[in-house]
């Protein structure tokens, strides 16, 4: 028992270490990419922004001034790809909101925007910066109450209003709120659209498009023909992949 | 127009620079029914003794007066070169009205058989003729003039035309063709202040007049065996800006001239009178053709052939200083519309309206030039900007497709941050107007080589297992509480435990408080509420000896069953003893209780 019990503490510390060790070597190319950038050493930046994406580690800042050097290098689509990835870990920061609005200003966006389904804004105030942990503990929280209460009615057979009352709204907002976690968590790994990354032709049934590099344009299925997007305007059609940046 | 006002005055000297050639003339293109016509055989810079003589031509509707020629030879030197010709002269009778010729004419020289082409001339009644007017060979003298009064003398349109020379019959949309609009006159008629008569319009085309020498020198040429000199009066570039069938109208002139003196004895330099007379070019007519559709992107209608030149004058500069991009397109062709190809700027450029430089030039009868478009971009953001290449689309006639001319720029780095008041230059959070903020620092890592929440397994299970942990915890706690109910034994050994630790706390508290009597009773109850409910029984009433009894039982040894008897009566002594312990010895009390119940609880457990 000991010694499984070392053998996990050593596992644990073990790979806290070498985390910590990602951390600090992420942290390190992270300064000297922007050092790169403010030397105007741009496309060099970005590749190190870039290596500590490959380790796994992510940060709003970091998507922020990838976006920002491959501005400083004119690559619009890109820039507009890493601000929105920004936006989804930043949300409304001020900076990372002004820089949006340089870039777009920049694109030449001939295509009008649907009005977007009132529940989407809606989720997106409540929900688009939430922790899922938070709604987890919240939602497991309350969800293990409930189980309790239905214990103690099988065993006690407590029949009071006030337990079934407490019961039955401890058991459905537990389960809301494990429900919202789901959501948020699917909602934040899923990819939300993608950016044009250059100037391409939008390719439907009866026409061809050209869309603007910068654009940004939601993603519908992949098929043989390429990649069904859909624009701001709902029109749908089938692009190269190449030229998607995903978001 | 200008040539034609060159013409005013103009003495016209032919210039018989024609090489070893046989030309066959007439003395005039139009005869009366009883006029001659003289056919003179011209042979030009042959040696003299290599020519046989040669036989009068046949013809149709004439006949031949004398078969001896009268013979004639002359001698010039024109810009130090000398020219021979020898002339034989029929002279031939009309047999006819109408339209008759002259056959062609061959002559020997040197063995090699030279022949001048055939010569049609017009025979009319002779009333239609101008009566020649007979001048005195002494001129001002009017006693000798003939009384008779002369037919006006006749021009006719034989005597001096308008030719329009196309350089094409057909071209596509904006493709130049070029017209030649020349004038054909005898040598004895001598226009002088000729000037354009009517209006001339080209509707349909895009013209450019083309440059004509300030000192025409006519050309001498023959046409059906008369003898004229030429000029240019007028040269354009004409392009057509719609397809179709396109006409142009007829350049019309009028000019005094000199009629052709028939008057054998008359000379330059008596005057003579000048006739008024307009003469019009013909309709030109011009296919032009449609531009084939499949035009690439950035075509603008450019039609002819071009060379592209791109230049930026700096290629590293700060932000706000002036970039200077100048595009030069240049060749044969409408360089006049020609438009400025379309730039796709980096957004961080301010751009300008192009200066627009165009210079003309004219290749023979082609016209080009160069046009030079200069912008001035004033960038607002610093960063490494590539200029997408700059690119020229344009149709070239000639290989009848579309040719596209693109240029690579370097790229434009741009350094230095926005100058100037910050008011103009920020936004109210400080940011710059027209450039992105600054870099973030501060990173906050998130690792995402973990799996999304919803899509751990443990997630799931855990689900499951709320239910299952909550109902079995009310199970278990069910049960206790049960069991507490009807399990007194039970209920009073789980009890033992924390009771005695309440007592030895609340005799902590009064021993701090300095009251003796609680103490030693807290200790007493403590000990005695431990055995009596570890052992189940009623601890209130029991005697040394039954108390020793049940320790035996339990497995005590004697000696601790001693020590403990022995406590239990230090603290009912201590109790109701008239002089109270001293606190040092209630502190040594209190560690003795907690370490009889330790060993207390311990055996007891052991025998259990």
């Amino acid at each position: 028992m000991r010694r499984t019990i070392l053998f996990f503490l050593t596992l644990i510390t073990g790979s806290g270490l070498t985390q910590a060790q990602q951390l600090e070597d992420a942290l390190r190319i992270f300064d000297e990419a922007n050092l790169l950038v403010e030397s105007g050493i741009y496309e060099e930046a970005i590749d190190r922004y870039l290596s500590v994406l490959e380790t796994g580690y992510v940060s709003g800042p970091l998507y922020h001034n990838l976006a920002s050097a491959y501005y400083r290098l004119d690559k619009i689509g890109e820039a507009v790809r890493y601000y929105e990835r920004a936006r989804r870990l930043l949300g409304d920061d001020p900076q990372l909101i002004h820089n949006i609005q340089i870039v777009e200003s920049r694109i030449q966006n001939p295509f009008s925007e649907l009005p977007r389904p009132f529940w989407r804004s809606w989720w997106d105030q409540l929900f688009g910066r939430s922790d899922t942990l938070l709604f987890l503990i919240a939602g497991g929280s309350l969800y293990l109450i409930a189980c309790f209460l239905f214990g103690q009615l099988l065993w006690t057979k407590t029949r009071s209003n006030w337990h079934r009352r407490f019961r039955i709204g401890t058991l459905s907002l537990g389960m809301l709120l494990i429900l919202i976690t789901i959501s948020i968590s699917a909602e934040k790994s899923s990819i939300r659209g993608a950016a044009i990354l250059e100037d391409t032709i939008l390719t439907t049934e009866t026409e061809s498009i050209d869309i603007p590099e910068g654009i940004k344009v939601t993603l519908v299925e992949k098929t043989m023909e390429g990649v069904q997007i859909r624009l701001p305007n709902g029109v749908q059609g089938y692009v190269d992949p190449d030229v998607l940046g995903d978001f | 127009m200008r040539c034609l006002l060159l013409l005013t005055g103009l003495i016209v000297t032919a210039h018989y620079t024609l090489a070893q050639t046989v030309t066959g003339l007439v003395s005039s293109p139009t005869i009366g029914t009883e006029e001659t016509v003289a056919y003179t055989l011209e042979i030009s810079d042959a040696d003299a003794s290599d020519i046989s003589s040669p036989t009068p031509p046949d013809a149709e509707g004439l006949i031949l007066v004398s078969t001896t020629a009268s013979r004639a030879s002359s001698v010039s030197i024109t810009n130090g070169r000398v020219s021979r010709s020898l002339s034989f002269t029929w002279h031939y009778r009309p047999e006819q009205e109408g339209q008759v010729r002259i056959q062609e004419a061959s002559v020997n020289i040197g063995g090699q058989i030279y022949t001048a082409p055939s010569i049609t001339i017009t025979v009319v009644p002779q009333v239609q003729r101008p009566r020649p007017q007979r001048r005195s060979p002494f001129g001002a003298f009017s006693l000798f003039d003939d009384p008779t009064p002369a037919s006006p003398p006749d021009v006719t349109e034989q005597d001096i035309f308008i030719r329009a020379v196309q350089s094409s019959q057909e071209a596509y949309q904006n493709e130049q063709v070029t017209l030649d609009y020349k004038l054909y006159f005898r040598p004895e008629t001598v226009p002088r202040n000729s000037r354009q008569a009517d209006s001339w319009d080209a509707e349909g085309f895009w013209r450019e007049e083309l440059d004509l020498s300030e000192t025409p020198v006519p050309d001498l040429v023959i046409e059906n065996g008369i003898r004229y000199q030429v000029v240019s009066i007028r040269r354009v570039a004409v392009f057509p800006t719609r397809p179709g069938e396109l006409s142009i109208d007829p350049l019309k002139i009028a000019a005094e001239v000199q009629p052709p003196d028939l008057d054998p004895f008359s000379s330059p330099l008596f005057s003579r009178s000048y006739l008024t007379i307009e003469r019009a070019s013909p309709t030109i007519s011009i296919l032009s053709k449609e531009l084939p559709d499949s035009a690439p992107d950035g075509f603008t209608g450019a039609v002819g052939q071009y060379s592209l030149n791109v230049e930026l004058n700096q290629t590293e500069l700060e932000i706000g200083e002036a970039l200077q991009l100048t595009v030069a397109i240049e060749g044969m062709g409408n360089i006049a519309l020609i438009e400025a190809p379309e730039l796709d700027l980096p957004g961080i450029f301010e751009v300008y309206e192009p200066e627009v430089n165009t210079s003309k030039i004219e290749n023979g009868n082609l016209i080009g030039g160069r046009k030079v478009f200069t912008w001035l971009l004033v960038p607002r953001s610093n960063g490494i900007f590539q200029i997408p290449p700059i690119q020229f689309v344009f149709f070239d006639p000639s290989r009848s497709d579309y040719v596209v001319r693109s240029i690579e720029l370097d790229p434009v780095t741009i350094t230095g941050t926005a100058t100037g008041p910050i008011a103009a230059t920020s936004t109210a959070s400080g940011f710059p107007i027209d450039d992105i903020a600054p870099l973030k620092r501060d990173p906050r890592w998130i690792n995402t080589n973990r799996r999304a929440l919803h899509s751990q397994p443990w997630f799931y299970v855990l689900l499951v297992l709320l239910p299952l942990l909550g109902i079995g915890t009310t199970a278990i706690l069910s049960q206790r509480r049960t069991r507490l109910a009807t399990d007194i034994a039970w209920a009073r050994n789980r009890k033992a435990h924390p009771l005695a630790r309440k007592h030895l706390k609340y005799a902590k508290k009064s021993l701090s408080k300095g009251m003796p009597d609680e103490f030693y009773a807290a200790l007493d109850q403590a000990i005695l509420g431990f055995l009596g409910n570890r052992m189940n029984i009623h601890e209130r009433g029991l005697t040394r000896p039954q108390l020793t009894a049940l320790l035996a039982d339990e497995g005590i040894s004697q000696e601790k069953q001693q020590n403990l008897i022995r406590f239990l009566d230090l603290c009912d002594a201590a109790r109701f003893a008239p002089i109270p312990p001293e606190k040092p010895h209630m502190k040594e009390h209190f560690a003795q209780a907690g370490q009889i119940l330790s060993t207390l609880a311990h055996d007891i457990e052991s025998a259990a």
